[in-house]
């Protein structure tokens, strides 16, 4: 390697004592780790169980609501009460305790230090700390549907005063419990959060200027960053809500001089930027795997990386489009009319981008590519029907409806599910040294994403026929009673779907023990990351690579390869 | 051209602005003109600060590695990049 | 000479030092991320200051000591002052050093002792969390705050005790006061929007 002029990396990488060399016991190798690739599995596994339990709550209401009242096999009736706890608490961990960690902590704490080339985060006690908090945060979220008065039932957006008084919403104790495991949660992103900012900001490998970071990881930090920035006044209101229910302060009891409506102001604060927050690290993903299986640069890497700055910026000047019928002031709902239309212009600006990517590339469909793709596809849905709804004038007929509900899952469910998909199999050779098996994969592919349209499909149509969310037996409205084909229909492909999930776990922990050896770089990609062995030992290199050039010099012309790792020297020696 | 198509452009959306209290629906207003006042005034708080905040601190940086890039590139020894305080690890 | 796809000559990479410190960084994310959480408090509060009828403070309601707490925020910002100079004093590696930073931190205690002594006669007056809007705000703004003095000043006592140890180094000292710079400079907009 060219070493005139460089730093000496190669003395053991900054292993201080806490990283001792020597065996570790069980508990301290994987329960007290301090090493970000654990802390990664350990983020992506309790993400797994969660995304299970959340799974099994939608499959228990979307039976309730196709077959009203009957018994759900493997839950039992559903009680009205029963419904709301079930529909509020999958929401709440589909977002915070499913889509937050896997896209932003498990991808992000095991790719920066990856990718950019460093043996471990800057602080790697407050990331242990994060996930410490965050497991606690779980605990705490499943433990309240056990409480006295069951779980909180109050929707995931927890406006007041059905979430601040127990007389209203009958859960004493399952709102306090959700509002707290919410507040921890964010403290655990907080703290990983403040970590991926500072190194990838400081910890990049030699000659990896701001250009040359893969794109993933601008948009982790891109999301970070928006989080951060965005969620404090949601803290703000979250003490303000708990001090209403624990305490008997009247800041969101209008009967005492409190506003409601303030709670929607400083959620939505939040709420909105949340939702960039996720979706940006699922485009980054996206962004990786068009660019290895399209054997492609990826189209104009600078204008991607501003727009995704500016739909940041943008996304804070918008959230005020979740309020248009909450009795704001209609000037402001023009205002954001328009700037939610303005945001939309990026998003697809972005895809087009990946689509230009795609274009003329050699494009192998393999099993990571085909998630990425039908994440491009799904995602259009989902941001086109957004802006029907983000024109203040149809959203007042659209607001609370199927409508809105089938909009954001052709949005989350992109991120979250097809996203974490799409990565996992994608880096699983990385993470666990051995390949997954792509005819499984492929199979688990199609049955997830045939069954996700036929559910969200018909939602639509039942959403613009007015039909109302967060209701618990539609029989009653007699103009909504006669569409019941439409809600079994969506039930039926939900059944589908849980379904497949069973293929891909069984790939999963096959492929663990079973899978053909990967190699270092099965993919023959450039990142930094598949120069590591798989998977990466402690330290990740025996030495620290250097970087030389951008992440996606594929198909290169007058070179053998079509690619062109990042850590491999110039064929010329460096000037000097 | 040009400017006459800028005027336009900010005349309509200057309109967004003189939409009046029966635009919307008729729960869509609050009866303190305070309170009314009061939001518009934190929504614009709100979105100010955390911009101002991202601004401000990208400039800082840009200045920050401009002074870092005039001076004379030197390798910095391994010894004192490890000196990042007790609280984190050096690089 | 070649050039790489971006345009730029090759070059030996060196790893160079980072332009701001982990410490410095990581603490400046957490304290934007605590404006945002005043600034969220502050907002709530303008709200709920909007939804009085019959004027804020609302009449009936015990007054806020607005000149003792002049004096109080004097005190605050006194000890920033101080502990800036005491920066200045480690910097050039003077003996002022710890008398300032002594002196920041009694300042800092000082304010929250007068602080609850403010408190114990608000609560003798019937002003508690529950007695209404201003009761409520009051304390959950100021409280808030208080809590983070409270945070700074272990903060500072801690690089006091590494300074007697000779052990201080600037990666510590730097976030510490960043941190306390914080908590000084909001004081006086809460006492602003609180108190006049
Ligand atoms: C592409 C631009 C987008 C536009 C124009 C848009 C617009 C909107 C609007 C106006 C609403 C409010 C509808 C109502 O409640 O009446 C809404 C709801 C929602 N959107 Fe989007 N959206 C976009 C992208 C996204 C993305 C990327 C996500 C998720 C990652 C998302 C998630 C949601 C969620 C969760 C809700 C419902 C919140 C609730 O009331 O529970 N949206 N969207
Ligand atoms: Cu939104």
């Amino acid at each position: 390697m060219a070493e005139a002029g460089t730093v000496d990396t190669h003395d053991a990488p900054a292993h201080d004592a806490e990283h001792g060399h020597h065996e570790q016991s069980f508990l301290s190798k994987y329960i007290f780790s301090t090493d970000h690739k654990i802390i990664a599995m350990q983020y992506m596994f309790t993400g797994i169980v969660m995304a299970l339990i959340g799974g099994y709550m939608s499959y228990a209401f979307r039976m309730q609501l196709a077959f009203p009242g009957e018994s759900v096999p493997g839950y039992g009736v559903v009680s009205q009460g029963e419904y709301n706890s079930l529909v509020t608490n999958h929401g709440t961990i589909m977002i915070f305790w499913v889509a937050m960690p896997m896209l932003i902590a498990a991808f992000g704490n095991y790719l920066i230090p990856l990718m950019i080339g460093a043996d471990d985060m800057v602080f790697p006690r407050i990331n242990r700390l994060s996930y410490q908090i965050f497991l606690i945060s779980a605990i705490i979220l499943i433990v309240s549907f056990f409480v006295p008065g069951g779980g909180f039932g109050g929707a995931w957006t927890s406006y007041p005063p059905l979430s601040a008084n127990a007389e209203y919403n009958l859960t004493p104790y399952g709102a306090t419990f959700w509002l707290v495991a919410v507040a921890l949660e964010f403290v655990a992103f907080l703290l990983g959060g403040i970590n991926f900012i500072t190194t990838l900001m400081n910890s990049r490998a030699p000659g990896m200027r701001m250009h040359d970071i893969p794109m993933v990881l601008w948009m982790i930090i891109i999301a970070s960053i928006l989080f951060m920035a965005s969620v404090g006044p949601l803290i703000a209101g979250a003490v303000m809500l708990f001090m209403d229910q624990v305490v008997g302060t009247g800041f969101f009891d209008p009967d005492r001089g409190g506003d409601p409506v303030l709670w929607q102001h400083l959620f939505w604060f939040f709420g909105h930027p949340e939702v960039y927050v996720v979706l940006l690290p699922a485009m980054g993903i996206v962004a990786e795997i068009i660019c290895t299986f399209a054997r492609k640069k990826l189209f104009n890497y600078k204008l991607i990386l501003y727009t995704a700055f500016a739909t940041g910026i943008i996304s804070f000047f918008v959230w005020a489009h979740h309020q248009f019928v909450a009795g704001i002031d209609p000037r402001m709902a023009n205002v954001f009319t328009i700037t939610t239309l303005i945001i939309s212009i990026p998003i697809a600006e972005m895809l087009f981008l990946y689509i230009a990517t795609l274009y003329g590339g050699s494009i192998r469909l393999t099993t990571p590519m085909l998630w990425a793709l039908s994440f491009i596809a799904e995602f259009l849905i989902g941001g086109i029907t957004g802006i029907f709804l983000g024109a203040s004038g149809s959203d007042i007929y659209f607001h609370d409806t199927y409508f809105v509900l089938a909009h954001f899952h052709y949005t989350f469910f992109p991120i979250a599910i097809i996203g974490f998909f799409a990565g996992i199999t994608y880096w699983f050779p990385k993470m666990f040294g051995r390949m997954m098996n792509d005819s499984l994969g492929k199979i688990h592919f199609w049955g997830t994403i045939i069954a996700f349209n036929f559910i969200f499909i018909p939602l639509f149509i039942l959403g613009a026929a007015g039909q109302h969310r967060r209701i618990y037996n539609f029989q009653n409205f007699p103009d909504l009673a006669g569409m019941q084909d439409l809600r079994v229909i969506a039930t039926s492909a939900l059944l589908v779907m849980l379904v497949f999930q069973a293929i891909f776990l069984f790939n999963f922990v096959y492929s663990l023990f079973k899978g053909k050896p990967a190699g270092k770089n099965p993919w023959k990609a450039n990142t930094l990351e598949w120069t590591a062995d798989s998977p990466p030992p402690h330290g990740n290199w025996p030495e620290l690579p250097n970087c030389y050039r951008g992440p996606y010099e594929y198909s290169v012309p007058g070179r053998e390869d079509d690619y062109w790792p990042q850590d491999v020297p110039p064929d010329t020696a460096p000037a000097e | 051209m040009r400017a006459a198509r800028a005027v336009m452009g900010s005349a309509v959306l200057a309109m967004a602005w003189a939409a009046n209290l029966a635009y919307a629906c008729p729960s869509c207003a609050s009866p303190l003109e305070e309170n009314r006042q009061a939001f518009v005034d934190t929504t614009i708080f709100l979105t100010v600060v955390p911009l101002t905040m991202m601004g401000g601190f990208v400039w800082w940086l840009r200045r920050k590695v401009r002074e870092r890039d005039d001076a004379p590139e030197i390798a910095v020894p391994q010894s004192m990049l490890r000196d990042a305080g007790r609280f984190s690890k050096g690089p | 000479m070649p050039d790489d796809a971006l345009g730029r000559p090759y070059g030996v990479p060196v790893r160079r030092e980072p332009v701001v410190p982990n410490g410095v960084l990581g603490m400046l994310i957490f304290v934007a991320t605590e404006v945002m959480f005043f600034s969220g408090l502050i907002s709530a509060f303008v709200i709920g200051k909007s939804n009085a009828i019959g004027g804020w403070p609302p009449p009936g309601q015990p007054r806020l000591p607005v000149e003792e707490t002049a004096l109080n925020t004097a005190a605050l910002l006194a000890s920033g002052v101080a502990l800036y100079f005491a920066n200045r004093a480690f910097r050039k590696d003077s003996p002022s050093v710890k008398p300032l930073l002594g002196l920041a931190i009694a300042l800092g205690g000082f304010f929250v002792l007068f602080q609850g002594a403010e408190w114990v006669a608000l609560i003798g007056e019937g002003l508690t969390l529950t007695s209404g809007q201003l009761g409520g705000f009051f304390y959950l703004l100021v409280g808030t705050h208080a809590l983070h003095v409270v945070a700074g000043f272990i903060i500072l006592l801690y690089t006091y005790q590494r300074l007697s140890h000779h052990d201080l180094d600037r990666f510590t000292f730097w976030p510490a006061q960043i941190f306390w710079y914080f908590v000084v400079g909001v004081w006086p907009i809460l006492y602003w929007q609180v108190y006049l």
